[in-house]
């Protein structure tokens, strides 16, 4: 760092924050996700097995491709 | 390829809540999926593959309907019938009492919100399948089983079974219910049910859409549906200060309830205490309860309580005949007074409910 000049490094600070805060948003993202948020077949992982079950009353609009 | 594992579930986790367009969703995971439509409850879901309908327990896998929460309680309690609330059906008796996670309707008074308005993983459960629910009802001595709590039409597979097998254990089954649900569906839980508690959150579609998420239609014709298929009935109004508490809109209901269910039905005043997202409110006024009662009294109901007031006097069960006191409450301790076979000990007067 040279002598007698304003320092850097609170700005870069700042810019790591806003980094770190993005960061940590996206893997609370992520964890939800991997956890048991948005993938359909990770209830079979997650949720007991007994207690998944057909449910008696639906239609289906479009079947699987 | 690493690119795009990376990235697609990046994609999928910042997906916003479209269950009513799985279109769009699948254009944003860029996944074509099997859609499905639930035809439980009136909001009828349309779930593209892993979406979950609005109940939180209900989800599409790969084009099957699965139920999330089958044989798994996140609250089993052993309760006075009374707490359901049933008033003409065992008086005195207990109830066997479970619940799951989630709910179609999303009140913002709940009083069981922690349960209602949660995943079913989220909440801590039991392995309870419905033979074993009919086995502790009987180790325990309940002469019931209620479904009660959250919603027993979100968890309707275990709701029927269990049912099933309590019938044919000589179990009287109860819903507690705030009755939003399909005819179809409804009529066949009718075949396995002996009573309920139908809630009537309000008489106004504005107050269902705004306050529960849900519309007036479907739980009248509910309660219509009940009666013709022969469950005992019985109706809960819980009057939230500001909000339900016009009298006009209590006789509405009552000149309703006495028309299409019978004067004969139950009619319950239930106190509002401030919960989940409405604690900005006061507890409702019991004169304002008191006077509701005389509302639906006065329309030609024979049967009015007050709920969540105890040693009001406005529990007890008098013959609408002669006014004779038959059954005496205070809070959930009941006595039997003058009933005998289910008719006025005084006057003979047969008294609408389940007695033995």
């Amino acid at each position: 760092m040279p002598e007698n000049s304003p320092t850097p490094l609170p700005r870069r600070r700042f810019g790591q924050g806003i980094l770190a805060a993005v960061a940590a948003l996206f893997a609370l993202k992520w964890h939800r996700f991997k956890g048991h948020r948005f993938k359909g077949h990770r209830f079979e992982t997650c949720a007991p097995k007994n207690s998944l079950r057909e449910a008696d009353f639906y239609e289906i609009e479009r079947p699987l491709p | 390829m690493t690119s795009k594992r990376v990235i697609k579930p990046f994609r999928r986790a910042l997906l916003p809540n479209l269950s009513f367009r799985p279109d769009l969703i699948e254009s944003f995971l860029d996944m074509p999926s099997a859609i499905v439509k639930c035809t439980l409850c009136p909001k009828e879901c349309r779930l593209a593959h892993a979406q979950r309908g609005d109940c939180r327990v209900r989800v599409n896998l790969e084009g099957k309907l699965m139920t999330l929460v089958f044989g798994k309680p996140g609250a089993v309690h052993v309760d006075p019938i009374e707490k359901k609330p049933m008033f003409h059906m065992l008086p005195g008796s207990t109830a066997f009492s479970i619940a799951t996670a989630g709910c179609n309707l999303h009140c913002k008074f709940c009083q069981n919100w922690e349960l209602s308005q949660t995943n079913p993983e989220d909440l801590h459960t039991e392995d309870l399948p419905p033979e074993k629910v009919v086995a502790l009802a009987r180790q325990y001595g309940c002469r019931s089983i209620a479904y009660t709590y959250s919603e027993p039409i979100i968890f309707y597979e275990y709701t029927y079974e269990t049912s099933k097998l309590a019938r044919q254990a000589g179990i009287k089954n109860i819903l507690v219910t705030a009755g939003f649900i399909n005819e179809k569906p409804l009529r066949k839980l009718c075949s396995v049910s002996d009573g309920a508690n139908v809630d009537i959150k309000g008489f106004t579609e504005d107050y269902y859409r705004t306050i529960c998420a849900g519309r007036l239609q479907p739980v009248l014709d509910c309660g219509e549906i009940m009666r013709q298929e022969g469950v005992l009935v019985e109706v809960t109004n819980l009057i939230v200060p500001t909000l339900n508490d016009d009298l006009e809109m209590i006789k509405r209901m009552c000149g309703w309830i006495v028309e299409h269910l019978g004067p004969e039905t139950p009619l319950h005043f239930s106190r509002f205490h401030p919960q989940y997202q409405l604690k900005s409110l006061p507890p409702t006024p019991v004169e304002t309860l008191v006077q509701a009662r005389e509302v639906a009294l006065a329309e030609g109901i024979y049967y009015s309580y007050l709920g969540n007031v105890p040693g009001s006097g406005a529990e007890d069960t008098r013959c609408p005949k002669c006014g004779s006191l038959l059954i005496s409450r205070i809070g959930y301790q009941t006595r039997i007074i003058a009933l005998k076979n289910g008719a006025c000990g005084q006057c003979g007067q047969a008294i609408h409910g389940i007695w033995s």
